[in-house]
């Protein structure tokens, strides 16, 4: 029912209260529109402080007289400010200004086109020389695997023909008998000793 | 991301059912400003008026009561107020075009009303509703002072004043202008500020500025 709404509440003196008082901090606005009067207050009928109308008068005057003075320093100080801002946008200064502004702004832009030129020229080198390279590189390539090619197809066929050559010796159903008389007859000794000094000894006794 | 909001049509057609309702339940004015003269409290909401109002309620009254003993319920009639009457010296009245009673009044003694208002000696063109028509503040012209009531000289309008800058601000504006014309400041014109200035700070005042400026050179 009852809701705080704001907690700006007006600051307590805490210097002249002596120390074991309760301080209690005032919170306006407790109460929402549709809570009813408090019982305590109903029958309260609210005076306003008595004025001097003397006192009245003479302020009244003054501030009246302060009020219109303020006010028209608020309008010197907001023509000035809006002065300015019509300067800006429609003054004798602000032609030349946006002039400039056009000048450098070309200006600028052509410094960026140069600067785009070389670059793109020395790109273009660049780009022109790692291409020549890139092609010698593949043309050495070839070579290479050409010529690996030629060597596997030459070593094949050495072997073919060594191969072939040794096919001769082979023995087949033909000169089986012969070989195995030819075995027979000479005994192969493949013993051999060998002493620390590495020398080779390859007589030994034949069993 | 968000979820859907969902679709409360019910809660929708009652808060509409509402609002007619409270449109069409609207307080009458004779209700609203119905007023209980001993403790001086507002039957409607409950509340006090404030106690620097009770002298002028118990002395005055309202514009309505005064239209319902009238002929043609006051139209055409001039009414004061009496805190104008206290407050300023010329005349301010209004003259009474439109009556609208309110007829849940028991007397008569409610409504709305349109007229011309003549504030200070200076004559509205247009008709307006007449405000602060339950105000306690209400008085009747008799029809033969109506003449003499009208009758105002009008004063002249005061001249424009002029006065001093503050201090430092006037010592800032003629260090500027020294500075501006090069000249000595203690030989440049006091700079006085206007009370009152009717401009309206747009671009073409300052336009005609410039062009008043361009204009002072003779050719």
């Amino acid at each position: 029912m009852l809701r705080a709404l704001s907690r700006c509440h007006d600051p307590v003196v805490r210097l002249l209260a002596p120390r074991n008082t309760v301080l209690i901090e005032t919170v306006r606005g407790r109460k929402s529109r549709t809570d009813p009067k408090a019982k305590s207050k109903l029958d309260r009928i609210k005076t306003p402080p008595p004025v001097d109308p003397v006192e009245m008068v003479v302020l009244k005057e003054r501030f009246t007289e302060y009020n219109l003075i303020l006010r028209a320093l608020r309008l010197e100080f907001k023509e000035q400010v809006l002065r300015k801002k019509y300067e800006d946008e429609v003054g004798s200064a602000a032609e030349e200004r946006t002039k400039k502004e056009a000048e450098e702004h070309r200006s600028l832009m052509a410094w960026n086109d140069a600067e785009n030129l070389r670059l793109r020229q020395i790109r273009e080198q660049r780009v022109q020389k790692e291409t020549e390279a890139a092609e010698l590189k593949r043309r050495e390539a070839i070579l290479l695997r050409q010529q690996e090619l030629e060597d596997y197809i030459k070593e094949k066929e050495r072997q073919i023909l060594q191969l072939q050559e040794e096919a001769k010796d082979f023995i087949t159903m033909d000169n089986l008998d012969e070989r195995i008389e030819e075995a027979l007859d000479n005994p192969k000794n493949y013993n051999f000793a060998i002493d620390k000094e590495g020398r080779v000894v390859k007589r030994t006794a034949i069993q | 991301m968000v979820k859907k909001k969902r679709l409360r049509l019910i809660a929708e057609m009652a808060r509409k059912i509402r609002a007619y309702r409270e449109l069409k339940n609207r307080p009458q004015d004779s209700q609203r400003y119905a007023l209980d003269y001993d403790t001086m409290t507002r039957p409607f909401t409950g509340k006090k008026l404030p106690v620097l109002a009770w002298k002028d309620v118990q002395r005055e009254t309202r514009l309505f009561t005064l239209l319902a003993g009238m002929r043609v319920f006051g139209v055409g009639r001039l009414f004061t107020r009496k805190s104008w009457l206290d407050e300023h010296t010329e005349p301010c009245y209004w003259k009474i075009t439109k009556v609208k009673v309110d007829y849940t009044a028991e007397n008569m003694d409610h409504g709305k009303a349109w007229g011309i208002l003549t504030f200070r000696g200076k004559e509205e063109p247009t008709e307006r509703e007449l405000d602060k028509v339950m105000y306690h503040d209400w008085r009747l012209v008799p029809k033969h002072e109506e003449e003499v009531f009208k009758s105002c000289e009008p004063v002249p309008e005061a001249p424009v004043r002029y006065v001093k800058y503050p201090p430092l601000l006037r010592a800032m504006i003629l260090a500027q202008k020294a500075k501006e014309l090069g000249v000595d400041a203690s030989t440049l014109p006091e700079p006085s500020l206007p009370m009152k200035r009717d401009i309206m700070l747009n671009y073409d005042y300052f336009r005609s500025q410039d062009e008043k400026n361009q204009e002072g050179t003779p050719v």
